[in-house]
């Protein structure tokens, strides 16, 4: 029986830092290509997702903002963080308000993450490049981000039962 | 466990999958609504602007007759009404841009990804088709050269 103790939840933040970090890796070597900048599947989301389900708010931010700042210095530059960092932070504070509402499945929770993650790279393009044109994505993005969010939704449904640490009474 | 809090359970579980078809409702009608906005608020405009990143490029068309443009670095105005095919040629670079019913389009390209030959042709202002490899970017814009009879001349250089 495992217990929630500090020390796993370390363990657990350490291994999901560690496949969100792969999964970012993989994710570029996948051609998964719409022909608009952007849209992209954010496997890496799927760690904090989890996360979020079986440790808490806390443990899925830090995991959330060390992967951003260690896959922008390790993939990317300093432009990538500011992006990501946006839409992560935004995308996290919106699905920690939507897993509190305990009215949704990871599935609502990751599309929720997935549109809002979207529209925060958005909006920092926007104050970046000064220009309202690039508004013509909010769409796409917006549609894109929540069919790849409900997709790495269903396959979080489908791993939290199997991790023996997820309370299946509690959520889902 | 009891049965009740399985009953209870399965209730829960299933009122969360409804809460979340309605979510992606709601985001799919979000972003049609934007669409529509967009597409209402959007103009269609009346010449395209070609740019050339760096180097030089040739722009010519076949419907002119004449010698093919030379340009440097800058950008090239053509109408939209004017039925046209236009060739952009770059050192070992080519891009062949249709004008017809007052859209662009680009129909065919040597470069590596072919993102410009398949983007949608554009009409409405501000659309775009960039072909990165050729640093080759097609907008539409609402106004031409700002010379007032515009009839005297199909294509403008600087």
């Amino acid at each position: 029986m495992d217990t929630r103790t500090g020390t796993s939840n370390v363990a657990y933040m350490g291994l999901c830092l560690a496949l969100s970090l792969i999964l970012g890796y993989v994710e570029s070597l996948i051609p998964f290509n719409f022909g608009i900048p952007g849209v992209k599947l954010g496997l890496a989301n799927l760690c904090v997702v989890i996360l979020l389900y079986i440790c808490g708010w806390r443990e899925a931010l830090t995991v959330d903002l060390l992967r951003v700042i260690l896959s922008g210095f390790l993939f990317g530059n300093l432009s990538m963080i500011i992006y990501s960092l946006a839409g992560a932070i935004l995308s996290f504070v919106c699905m920690t308000l939507v897993h509190k509402t305990g009215r949704f499945s990871p599935i609502g929770v990751s599309l929720t993450g997935g549109v809002t993650h979207n529209m925060g790279q958005l909006t920092v393009a926007v104050l970046v490049l000064g220009t309202t044109r690039i508004v013509y994505y909010v769409p796409a993005l917006i549609i894109s981000g929540a069919l790849t969010g409900a997709l790495l939704g269903f396959i979080s449904s489908l791993v939290l039962p199997v991790l023996n640490r997820f309370d299946p009474t509690k959520l889902v | 466990m009891f049965d009740s809090d399985i009953i209870h359970n399965s209730e829960n579980r299933r009122r969360r999958y409804v809460n979340d078809i309605i979510l992606l409702a709601a985001c799919l009608l979000a972003a049609g609504i934007i669409l529509l906005i967009i597409r209402c608020a959007q103009d269609t405009g009346g010449y395209i602007e070609i740019r050339i990143e760096a180097g030089e490029a040739c722009i010519s068309d076949n419907t002119s007759g004449e010698e093919g443009l030379s340009v440097r670095t800058g950008s090239c105005i053509y109408p939209l009404n004017v039925e046209r095919e236009v060739i952009i040629e770059q050192d070992n670079a080519i891009n062949i841009l249709r004008i017809s019913d007052g859209h662009a389009d680009m129909t065919e390209a040597d470069c590596p990804d072919l993102i410009c030959v398949h983007s949608k042709p554009i009409s409405r202002i501000g659309e775009s088709i960039v072909c990165l490899p050729h640093g080759v970017t097609v907008t539409v814009a609402q106004d031409g050269p700002e010379a007032a009879d515009t009839d005297d001349y199909d294509a403008v250089t600087w």
